[in-house]
């Protein structure tokens, strides 16, 4: 059973504006997917029903098999976390480690739990030098980290992020990323992340893209960041490959990663010559 | 336009401290000397807590040193002077609008310089259509605009104060793939039609190499370099140094410069990357 399935699933918000007409989509345990797509496509409606922050106009949401509804709402928000875009919007405490024990002080758990799990996600963010700061005191990215900090405490079987790295520096992003990463290995979480970042998209097992309220393409990243939709980014490298190949050098087209590419252009190099 | 008087703004030695003397204390910006020529495109890059936003808010003097100083034309000035030929763009801008047309919130700044109703009209058109907006967005309100209309809807709130310097701290952040390269093209049209300087706060490497003239690169509150975006690329370590991103176009060709294909200095684009690899391997 996936950790999250939505079938056919619509919303039209209050005065008329339909955002998503008919998605089906699915997240298993364990994966982690990119949503990719214009802005107003719908990608953040999806993201926002997925946890119940928003309720379906039409057809359903499941988390583990239990529909998303009034009555199961506090049990799916325990299960599936969301991190937004604005860190300042999720801030509920002054102080940094106080906001992280905010979640994880409403789930009935032993304080020693508790400040262990505060601990865990605070190393895991890279804030543990910050836990006694104010947090609006903090910059931007730094605060996008404590949103962060908030939704690992929570330990959920699945993490919602939407555009909640475009604050991050690209050191933070990749040790964010990498603890993910690592928790998606280890205990099977699942990852949505929703993004504009091709570098981000690349790394994921899958990426949906969404258009105009619906999900119009999906696979690989290779295949779907392919550089022939003008709404999307191409994968980083993809142009360079491309370049190489048409001058006769054996390359992958969609390099993911810079040593990939390296080491084919290095191989080859007698063949070229 | 070309031959309107744009501000210089000279850098010397500049360093803020927040809570001074309190156990909070913290060391924002250290001894930064950096002018900017007038009309210029300078990215400023570093990673978060680097103290670029802290940096930024020095120019338009929304912060004051706590040592050292700025001068605009050679000039201490004082802060609404400085307002006036120096704008600054905040991260989301657009959490600002609150009229209820684009076009009212546009006017706001421009009224509050005490204008004549045909001049705020002029400059709000004007404003507009620097940012690709037109008549029929000017009528809607801000809140039935797409994120990237709303985001330039904003800047356009910026511009139309008609500023000589223009400040945006991280302007394509939540922005679509090609809302990120609208805001990007107009900030580039702006400096090269109308010699509009530009500062723009980024962590993105890409950003920063392809439109602006000179990148500025801040590591904790100090400015570790400050040249070309060839001058920049040929340094891919001092990048990692700071904690950013080599691009990854640029991260093939370190790697094959390591391997010892003779190639000169990477190139940030695809097409001209591709040339000097396959020159380096005709020749090596």
């Amino acid at each position: 059973m996936p950790r999250v399935a939505a079938t056919d699933l619509s919303f039209v918000y209050p005065g008329g504006v339909q955002a998503l007409g008919g998605v089906d989509f699915f997240l298993e345990r364990g994966e982690v997917v990119a949503l990719v797509g214009p802005n107003g496509s719908g990608k953040s409606t999806l993201a926002r029903l997925l946890n119940g922050l928003l309720l379906p106009t039409g057809g359903e949401v499941r988390v583990e098999g239990v529909k998303v509804e009034p009555a199961s709402l506090a049990w799916v928000r325990r299960q599936v976390a969301y991190v937004g875009p604005n860190p300042a919007n999720a801030v509920v405490a002054p102080v940094v480690e106080e906001d992280t024990a905010f979640g994880p002080g409403n789930l009935d758990l032993a304080p020693e739990e508790i400040r262990r799990r505060v601990d865990r996600a605070l190393a895991d963010t890279g804030l543990t030098e910050l836990a006694r700061r104010e947090v609006r005191f903090l910059s931007g990215g730094q605060q996008a980290r404590v949103a962060l900090a908030g939704a690992l405490a929570m330990e959920p079987a699945v993490l919602i992020l939407d555009e909640a790295t475009a604050m991050l520096d690209p050191r933070s992003r990749g040790l964010v990323l990498a603890v993910l990463r690592r928790q998606v290995r280890r205990r099977g979480l699942a990852l949505l992340l929703v993004t504009h970042d091709p570098a981000e998209a690349a790394a994921a097992d899958r990426v949906v893209v969404m258009k105009a309220g619906r999900a119009v393409r999906e696979g690989p990243p290779a295949g779907v960041l392919d550089g022939t939709d003008p709404d999307l980014p191409p994968l980083p490298l993809a142009e360079l490959a491309r370049h190489l190949a048409v001058a006769g050098m054996d390359v992958p087209s969609a390099p993911r990663r810079a040593g990939e590419l390296a080491a084919a252009v290095w191989g080859g190099r007698s063949g070229c010559a | 336009m070309g031959g309107a008087v744009r501000v210089r703004v000279t850098l010397e030695r500049v360093s803020h401290r927040f809570f001074p003397g309190t156990p909070r204390e913290t060391v924002a910006l250290e001894g930064v000397d950096l002018e900017l020529a007038p009309g210029e495109f300078l990215a400023l890059v570093g990673c978060t807590g680097s103290g670029k936003t802290t940096l930024l808010r020095h120019l338009n003097a929304q912060l004051r040193p706590t040592a050292g100083r700025v001068r605009w034309d050679g000039k201490a000035l004082p802060a609404d002077a400085v307002r006036r030929r120096v704008a600054l763009a905040e991260q989301f801008p657009e959490d600002a609008l609150f009229a209820d047309t684009v076009a009212e919130d546009v006017a706001f700044g421009p009224r509050n310089l005490g204008l004549s109703a045909p001049q705020v009209a002029d400059r709000v058109r004007r404003a507009l259509a620097r940012v690709g907006l037109g008549e029929e967005h000017a009528r809607r309100s801000p809140f039935a605009l797409s994120g990237g209309e709303r985001r330039r809807a904003a800047l356009a709130g910026v511009l139309a104060m008609e500023p000589e310097l223009v400040c945006l701290d991280e302007p394509t952040a939540g922005l679509d793939w090609r809302g990120c390269g609208e805001v990007l093209e107009l900030l580039a049209r702006l400096n090269r039609e109308e010699g509009v300087g530009v500062v723009l706060v980024t962590h993105r490497m890409e950003e920063a190499l392809r439109f602006a003239h000179r990148v500025a690169l801040l590591r904790s509150g100090r400015l570790v370099l400050a040249g070309d975006p060839e001058t920049v690329l040929a340094r891919p370590d001092l990048l990692r140094r700071c904690g950013l991103e080599v691009p990854p176009v640029v991260r093939v060709q370190e790697l094959l410069i390591r391997r010892g294909l003779a190639l000169a200095s990477p190139a940030l684009d695809a097409a001209a990357a591709a040339q000097r690899i396959l020159r380096a391997l005709e020749v090596g």
